[in-house]
């Protein structure tokens, strides 16, 4: 029970960590612009996707 | 021997796509032009087998000795986000080339179906590491291979005169049929 | 917000309107029992998960939101499996791996990114009630058909106890059965027919709405 717990504790932690990281990491120049084609995906959890429509209203 | 097997099962007669239906979002949504499905495809193989490992490994590591299996899945999908999270991160930072053209599919792939199957389906069929890593090759790739021939097919279709309420994914959703019709055709080679 | 609700049925289904959560519908849709089980198990998942992201929409940071709602899901369909494995045995052998995959089931994070997170609790309770309902209505339609075209009949048993049948019809003239429709190459045709269906359905309405 008690390794279940840290076992997702871990895991949940790993995750966020990286997702802050990687969110606070620069895109390169030239890839601002890469959610552009996001219209025609039916991923309507997807990150990109919903930058992209911040960006557009 | 078996190795060789599973490969051509995994690419021609159990394709992950048409006949486990598994990958069907983004098939729909990111094929509108060949040079995307093949960064989708790269991307997801790259993915697929590096998670499939590391699943392997945590599975057999700590969820069997603490006898806690019932974590698998809420394990599972948190190595597989920070993964994506990771990967995306060292591509940003050390390949920016690498990031234009595939840089958009990696949020997506978190999502998609085939990696958490993969992911389980080797512990659930009791493969060995090797057979492991030739599984999750061998599925990516037979996942890349009809996408990219899907996409193929409907950059042709978009032009096509299609019936209105046909036009873009139930037509679409044909072509698959027909595809799946042809794959599964293969199916006594082995 | 009952007009939003009527709309998840037809005009905002998530499988044929917004073409979300197919991977699931493709493979699950072979029989009436798997599709009941299938959709009853996505609203309940569905539901819990949008009230839960709703109730902690305030206090959430935004950066980090979208690995909350992947761990809130992942715990609720933990939850749901073990249930399942206890109560009801049969449906949980016959959804199989498909159970885990609701976790990336698109229509689960796309609604509590589309929705949940930025509205109260009860709307957010309706939302997923309503899509829940339409996506299981849309599994209903493929799999009847799908049934009904490769076995000439429909059979039906009570979730809890595979030995009861609740009811069972087969039709006459048994040799026009078409096999191919319990094939992946059958899922993909009957989809399509739907989705073209609804397609116009929706079609015709905007239609009317501009012609108003």
């Amino acid at each position: 029970m008690l390794a279940a717990v840290l076992l997702f504790v871990f895991l949940a932690c790993v995750f966020g960590i990286s997702f802050y990281f990687n969110s606070k990491t620069p895109v390169p120049e030239g890839c601002e612009k890469l959610s552009e084609d996001c219209k025609g995906c039916s991923m309507h959890g997807c990150p990109n996707r919903i930058k992209g429509e911040e960006e557009n209203a | 021997m078996k190795l060789i097997s599973m490969i051509f099962m995994a690419i021609l007669t159990n394709n992950i796509v048409l006949t486990k239906f598994l990958g069907i979002c983004p098939f729909m949504g990111v094929s509108k032009s060949s040079k995307s499905a093949v960064g989708m495809g790269l991307a997801v193989t790259f993915v697929i087998f590096a998670a499939s490992v590391i699943t392997y490994a945590i599975q057999y590591l700590v969820l069997v000795p603490f006898h806690i299996e019932y974590m698998q899945l809420i394990s599972f999908i948190l190595i597989i986000a920070s993964f994506v999270q990771l990967v995306e991160m060292i591509v940003k930072k050390y390949s920016p080339a690498l990031y234009k053209s595939l840089g958009v599919y990696l949020p997506l792939i978190t999502t998609n179906c085939a990696v958490l199957y993969v992911a389980q389906d080797n512990i659930a069929k009791g493969y060995t590491f090797l057979e492991t890593c030739v599984n999750s090759l061998a599925v990516p790739l037979g996942f890349m291979l009809v996408l990219f021939l899907f996409s193929c097919i409907r950059e042709r279709l978009d032009y096509a005169d299609t019936l209105p309420s046909w036009k873009g994914n139930p037509v679409g959703l044909v072509v698959a049929a027909l595809m799946a019709l042809a794959f599964s055709g293969l199916a006594g080679i082995i | 917000m009952w007009k939003s609700f009527k709309d998840c049925f037809i005009k905002d289904n998530p499988v044929f309107g917004l073409f979300l959560g197919m991977c699931s519908t493709l493979a699950i849709s072979t029989s009436l029992n798997n599709a009941i089980g299938m959709g009853l198990s996505v609203t309940f998942v569905l539901i819990l998960s949008n009230v839960i992201i709703s109730a902690m929409r305030k206090i959430i940071p935004d950066e980090i939101r979208i690995p909350v709602y992947i761990v809130v899901i992942a715990t609720l369909v933990s939850i749901l499996q073990m249930l399942l494995h206890a109560y009801m045995p049969e449906v949980y052998t016959s959804l199989g791996a498909f159970l885990s995959l609701i976790v990336v089931n698109c229509i689960i994070l796309g609604r509590a990114e589309a929705f949940a997170s930025k509205n109260p609790i009860g709307p957010s309770a309706i939302d997923g009630l309503g899509m829940g309902l339409g996506y299981t209505f849309a599994l209903l339609l493929i799999s009847a058909t799908r049934e009904l075209l490769s076995t000439w009949g429909l059979a039906f048993y009570n979730p809890f106890n595979a030995e009861h049948i609740l009811f069972k019809f087969t039709l006459p003239f048994d040799s026009f059965k078409i096999t191919l429709f319990s094939s992946p190459v059958g899922a993909f045709l009957t989809f399509a027919v739907f989705a073209a269906i609804f397609t116009k359905i929706r079609n015709e309405a905007a239609k009317k709405e501009e012609g108003k």
